[in-house]
């Protein structure tokens, strides 16, 4: 386990601002986020919300077109100014882990020849030497080192994702993006590939950014949850509170909308109308006041800033007000 | 009340592998029962040999009073089926032909099991519409200018204008955000106070099965472990796969545990937890 | 999820909607050769079948921008009543072998198993049989003509037609909405006509097209060959064989503007093809 640094007092990672445009619309429209090292942020949102172009952003992994405001800033250097080298660099220390392992895996390559690719090619590391670490990485997360010889079709999606989690710890990294990792896998496989994560974490004192849709999943396995809506970060939380003190009616109404596997309910919490994407939102203007319960008309005329309240952060022109009202506890 | 719905002994092999190993159970009039698994339960085979899409190797389907053990080949009899029992399928971009509006394709349901002039059979369509709640514009433009929760309501109106008795909803709300997610569970219930008909969800979402149905059958690798009262069930699981299941619902306080340290390849990654 | 795809691809294909340069340039060659099709005997200025061999090969003069054939027809004439022919014999070809792979395709992707198994078998057997060998052996028995010729060339076009169809019939057949339709109790004739073939319309285009343009050259061959359409009625492919012997003594203007005009409708309808599957593609 790495001793923490005692210079280090700063973030690992910073986002400040960041906004992305894409052809003539904008995805991100303002996204304000920070992690510690060794700490898991989740990051929740629906469709459009912006929460997987933000991971790509990070990750420098932005679609061809696409243009960035704002700033990166992972442990005190500027992301988006690194050089070639520095780029080789940053991406052993930040590595990433998508939703579909399929997608992202050669099927006509051997497991053990796509794990120690970027070691071989990247940091020079003599083949046996890459197939021993990595058959110690395969150890890891539970499985069996024979996997190096077999091809990716032959293993489920649970043992390929976790393969890949493997795959990206190889180099080391102090920070993991993670986006839907669990969203393709059976609920049993998802909670075991969660455990796998939370115990390297405590091993290798990873940081992790969690990309989800599910609340519940990232406030139970993440330090501090952000939500994402329509391009822009709404509420910044520690977990434990986020469903019984949210700041931002989002939230509140996001946790409300799903089916309670305690009860049956008459009627469901829907939140009206559908979810906002970045394009669509305007500038003037909140862009979840249509849909909020709690707008007034101050909502359609400005723009709500992240502004912090009670060591978290929200975007909501009347977050003060309702602070404490828009809990679980409440009825609605 | 009578059963709507009945399942015995079903059985389904593909060669060696056994996918639904015997089977059974019944939907009442009105009911609601859910069929809980993972991948490789074999929920969705069940669910496609009672809609007729597969061939069971042994077993009896009966829906409505009338056996439908063997899917049927010819039109009038398929026909006949399909106004007893009707299925939502999982992904809304895949279920709707691309090339029809929502009235085409609700219209061509109402021709094929009606014998209506145009006028009685457009407001039907206006009726089944308003229903579902889509509006003017979504019901008359191609599917890909719909949202992924605007198709599945596309899909829940075409299959119910055949009129059936039991809906299958094979994991139909998985894929939608979850603000609309609420939207269309609220829409199911009403739709099941409006017309009584019965629902038959395969789902691997607990919460959702929970709101939705008042019977469940937990499966394990093509058998059932428990049965039950949804409540009872989920709120005091009797077999220990169940437990795991409910334990692995991410929840406040949650401490998810590794289960095992490595799993021989072949094993596609399923507990150690006995079947029965 | 909705996936945000930018690919840089775009920039290369126009805007949509639009045909292009080259698109109206060949719908533009397309127009004129249906036109010529339709009323070229009209539009001819001269008699395209009377003989006059005092002004054999003789060159371009006023009014007979084209010159003369080695029959001392006027070349531009019979170009132009010679279209009907050279392309109705393709259009026939490409109409029968169409149909005739596309029933074969949908009745394979949609019984499946042993009848999939039968009717890929039969393609099989087919695909051994060359167009021209075809044609020549229906001539033989029929006698020469261009119906003969035409339909061998259908029936020797069927397989490849039959097993490019039968690709998107099965992936249009096992898609969840055909599904939907056979639950509900949809006749195999509804499903088939009125949703899987209708969603496979950009591979019948493209197959199409490319077709035409084989038929094309195929039957010009045939007819070159004196098995098609016989001589004195024009046609592009009876002319250029014709008037072959012209081009080694000097006179190449029949010939090659029997060739040219064979070339340009078979790239234009190539062309024309490929934009409007863009044109799909983008929508």
């Amino acid at each position: 386990m790495t001793p923490p640094n005692p210079f280090e007092t700063g973030n690992l990672l910073e986002v400040a601002g960041l906004r992305v445009t894409l052809g003539a619309g904008t995805v991100l429209r303002g996204v304000d986020l920070a992690i510690r090292p060794g700490e898991a942020v989740g990051l929740v949102g629906e469709s459009g919300s912006g929460k997987s172009m933000t991971a790509r952003a990070i990750g420098r992994l932005l679609p061809r077109g696409a243009r960035s405001e704002g700033t990166i800033t992972f442990d005190g250097s500027d992301v988006n100014a690194l050089d070639t080298k520095g780029l080789r660099g940053y991406r052993g220390q930040v590595a990433m882990v998508f939703q579909d392992p399929r997608a992202h895996v050669n099927p006509v390559r051997k497991i053990g020849d796509f794990m120690t690719e970027a070691l071989r090619t990247n940091a020079g590391v003599k083949k046996a030497e890459a197939h021993e670490r990595a058959a110690d990485m395969l150890g890891q997360v539970g499985l069996d080192s024979k996997l190096l010889a077999r091809y990716p079709h032959e293993l489920s999606g649970g043992m390929l994702q976790r393969v890949m989690i493997a795959t990206a710890l190889l180099t080391r990294p102090r920070l993991l993006l993670a986006d839907e990792p669990t969203t393709a896998l059976d609920v049993t496989t998802q909670a075991e590939v969660m455990a796998i994560l939370a115990e390297l974490r405590r091993d290798f004192g990873l940081a992790l950014l969690f990309i989800t849709h599910d609340l519940e999943l990232a406030a139970a396995v993440c330090d501090r949850t952000a939500v994402m809506y329509a391009g822009q970060v709404v509420e910044v939380r520690d977990s434990a509170l986020l469903h019984t003190d949210p700041l931002h009616p989002y939230t509140a109404a996001l946790g409300a909308a799903r089916p309670d596997i305690g009860r049956s309910q008459a009627r469901l919490q829907a939140i009206p109308g559908r979810p906002l994407s970045g394009f669509e939102a305007p500038d003037t203007a909140c862009a979840f006041a249509p849909r909020c319960a709690h707008a007034a008309p101050g909502c359609e005329t400005e723009l709500p800033m992240l502004t912090e309240l009670d060591g978290g952060q929200s975007r909501c022109l009347r977050a003060a007000q309702l602070r404490g009202t828009l809990g679980a506890t409440t009825d609605a | 009340m009578p059963d709507v719905l009945e399942v015995e002994n079903l059985r389904k092999e593909y060669g060696d592998l056994v996918a639904v190993d015997d089977v059974s159970f019944a939907v009442a009039e009105g009911q609601s029962l859910a069929i809980v698994g993972e991948s490789g339960s074999g929920k969705t085979t069940i669910a496609r040999m009672i809609i007729g899409l597969e061939r069971p190797t042994s077993g009896r389907i009966s829906a409505c009073g009338n056996d439908r053990s063997a899917p049927a080949r010819a039109a009038g009899n398929r026909r006949r089926r399909g106004r007893e029992v009707q299925i939502v399928f999982q992904d809304p971009y895949t279920s709707l032909d691309p090339r029809h509006s929502a009235e085409t394709a609700i219209d061509e349901v109402l021709r094929i099991h009606h014998g209506w002039d145009a006028q009685r059979r457009r407001a039907r369509v206006a009726e089944l519409a308003g229903l579902v709640g889509l509006d003017a514009r979504q019901r008359s433009v191609p599917p890909k200018s719909l949202s992924g929760g605007q198709r599945q309501r596309v899909a829940i109106a075409r299959a119910l204008a055949a009129e059936p008795k039991v809906l299958i909803l094979d994991e139909s709300v998985a894929a939608l955000d979850v603000s609309i997610q609420a939207q269309v569970l609220n829409l199911l219930a009403d739709i099941r106070d409006a017309t009584g008909i019965s629902y038959l969800l395969i789902s691997h979402d607990l919460a959702v099965v929970r709101q939705l149905t008042e019977q469940v059958i937990v499966m394990r690798k093509g058998g059932v472990v428990e049965r039950g009262a949804t409540g009872a069930v989920l709120d005091d699981p009797q077999h220990d796969y169940t437990r795991l299941l409910r334990e692995s619902v991410p929840r406040p306080g949650w401490q998810p545990q590794r289960r095992i340290s490595a799993l021989p390849v072949g094993d596609r990654g399923a507990a150690p937890v006995p079947v029965r | 999820m909705t996936a945000l795809t930018f690919t840089r691809a775009r920039s290369f294909i126009r805007t949509p909607g639009r045909l292009g340069k080259a698109g109206t340039a060949s719908a533009v060659v397309i127009a004129l050769a249906v036109l010529a099709a339709l009323f070229g005997p009209w539009l001819a200025p001269d008699n395209p079948e009377l003989p006059d061999l005092q002004i054999a090969w003789v060159g371009p003069v006023g009014g007979h921008p084209l010159g003369f054939d080695f029959q001392g027809r006027d070349v531009l004439s019979r170009l132009l009543a010679g279209a009907q022919s050279s392309m109705l014999g393709p259009l026939v070809v490409v109409a029968l072998a169409m149909a005739g792979g596309a029933a074969f395709a949908l009745i394979a992707a949609w019984r499946r198993g042993a009848t999939d198994a039968f009717i890929s078998s039969g393609m099989d057997v087919l695909f051994a049989f060359p167009g021209i060998l075809l044609a020549v052996l229906a001539t033989t028995v029929f006698g020469a003509g261009l119906t003969a010729a035409a339909v061998a060339l259908s029936v020797a076009y069927l397989p490849y037609v039959a097993r490019v169809l039968r690709a998107g019939a099965l992936r249009e057949r096992s898609q969840p909405y055909v599904q939907a339709l056979e639950v509900q109790g949809a006749s195999v004739w509804r499903i088939c006509l009125g949703h899987i073939l209708p969603n496979m319309s950009r591979m019948i285009v493209a197959q199409a097209t490319v077709l035409f343009g084989y038929a094309m050259v195929d039957l010009a061959a045939i007819s070159f060959l004196g098995l098609g359409v016989q001589p004195p009625a024009p046609n592009w492919g009876v002319m250029i064989s014709e008037n072959q012997p012209g081009i080694m003594q000097g006179y190449p203007l029949p010939a090659l503007s029997a060739a040219l005009c064979v070339v340009a409708v078979v790239i234009a309808v190539n062309v024309l093809g490929e934009r409007l599957l863009e044109r799909e593609e983008v929508r």
